[in-house]
């Protein structure tokens, strides 16, 4: 597995790109390369905010504003002083440090005058909106949709790492037929096998082989995606299940 | 810009990859969420797929060979597998597993 967490202790001007407990501190100390890298990761986890912060009543341009306003925030070193950013999950971080910073950022024209007018992370607002519109809003808090909009992420993220890797092998044709069996019980599909193989010009064992080779190969992407997040190794497996819960909790069950 | 194109839900991005572009309402025939999904599956069913396999697994495959090579034939011979696809274990002894 990759990342860990004593990688500051070693040369100064390196540190670990994948954990974020790393990359809030080296941003925190203005290490080379730490102002990007915090911005990647919090590229990837904006549109949680984006909901969370329209669910809480904001308007379309200030949820945006607020959303900019928390990452430069988070960059000018006050996001932590209460909190320990070595312990705990990557979600459960930015989603207390965000909710401090709503309340103390309560003034609109005082959240405008420190990151309305900046970009610090590239929000494709048009998008979010039809995003948003999408969201299930019966009994739920901005606390579920934020959990559950931040699975829904790891969760593509991991398939579009999956989908890369057919691509490079240019095998991007055996990534569509074979997809849509990666999420789903084999016994359920047994008799869509066949199509498979068919499609695929293989026999049915190949494509068997196959599927469970890529929900293998997924299942570690995305196991190795949730590991970023969290700040100890042993805490995937819990983060896996939250997540679930997140979902199911968002989503419903019937 | 890309382009913008309605799938009858609301605009997306025409070059958005297939599998994120969310559907409405769907049932999962195999835990029984009802969810917004996408195409990749049930998003509930993938995160419970990456329980499945331990550290050791990941570790295993992070160094195997690349995905989508694999076929469990040999010659004329082919391993049988299992409905998941896994090959099927007759036995196992000091020398290894048949």
């Amino acid at each position: 597995m990759r990342g860990k967490d004593n990688s500051l202790a070693g040369d100064p001007a390196r540190f670990d790109t994948t954990r974020w407990s790393v990359i809030v501190v080296a941003a925190q100390s203005e290490m080379p390369g730490s102002r990007a890298a915090l911005s990647e990761l919090c590229a990837k986890y904006w549109y949680p905010m984006y909901a969370f912060a329209r669910r809480r009543g904001y308007a379309t341009h200030d949820a945006e504003d607020v959303t900019q306003g928390f990452f430069l925030h988070l960059l000018e070193h006050r996001a932590l002083h209460h909190v320990h950013p070595l312990k705990g999950r990557f979600r459960s971080f930015l989603l207390a440090s965000f909710q401090n910073y709503l309340a103390s950022e309560c003034d609109r024209a005082r959240a405008l005058k420190r990151g309305g007018a900046q970009e610090f992370v590239f929000i494709d607002a048009e998008n979010a909106e039809n995003r948003y519109r999408l969201e299930p809003f019966e009994d739920l808090t901005p606390e579920t949709i934020f959990d559950a909009r931040w699975a829904l992420t790891i969760v593509k993220e991991a398939m579009e790492r999956l989908e890369e890797e057919f691509s490079i092998q240019n095998k991007s044709s055996t990534f569509e037929a074979l997809k849509g069996y990666l999420g789903t019980d084999a016994a359920t599909n047994s008799q869509s096998y066949s199509e498979a193989a068919e499609k695929l010009g293989v026999s049915l064992g190949a494509v068997k082989t196959l599927i469970y080779r890529s929900r293998k190969r997924y299942s570690f992407l995305l196991r190795e995606a949730v590991s970023r997040t969290v700040s100890d190794q042993s805490d995937v497996d819990a983060e896996i299940r939250a997540l679930c819960d997140a979902l199911i909790a968002a989503e419903g069950r019937t | 810009m890309n382009e913008r194109v309605n799938d009858g839900l609301g605009e997306c991005d025409a070059e958005e990859p297939e599998h994120v572009v969310e559907r409405a309402n769907e049932k999962c025939s195999t835990c029984g969420t009802t969810r917004k999904s996408f195409s990749g599956g049930c998003p509930v069913c993938l995160l419970r797929l990456a329980l499945e396999f331990d550290a050791n697994a990941d570790s295993e495959i992070a160094g195997g060979a690349p995905v989508g090579e694999a076929s469990y034939t040999f010659e004329h011979y082919e391993l049988e597998t299992d409905a998941d696809g896994r090959p099927v274990e007759l036995g196992r002894g000091a020398m290894g597993v048949t």
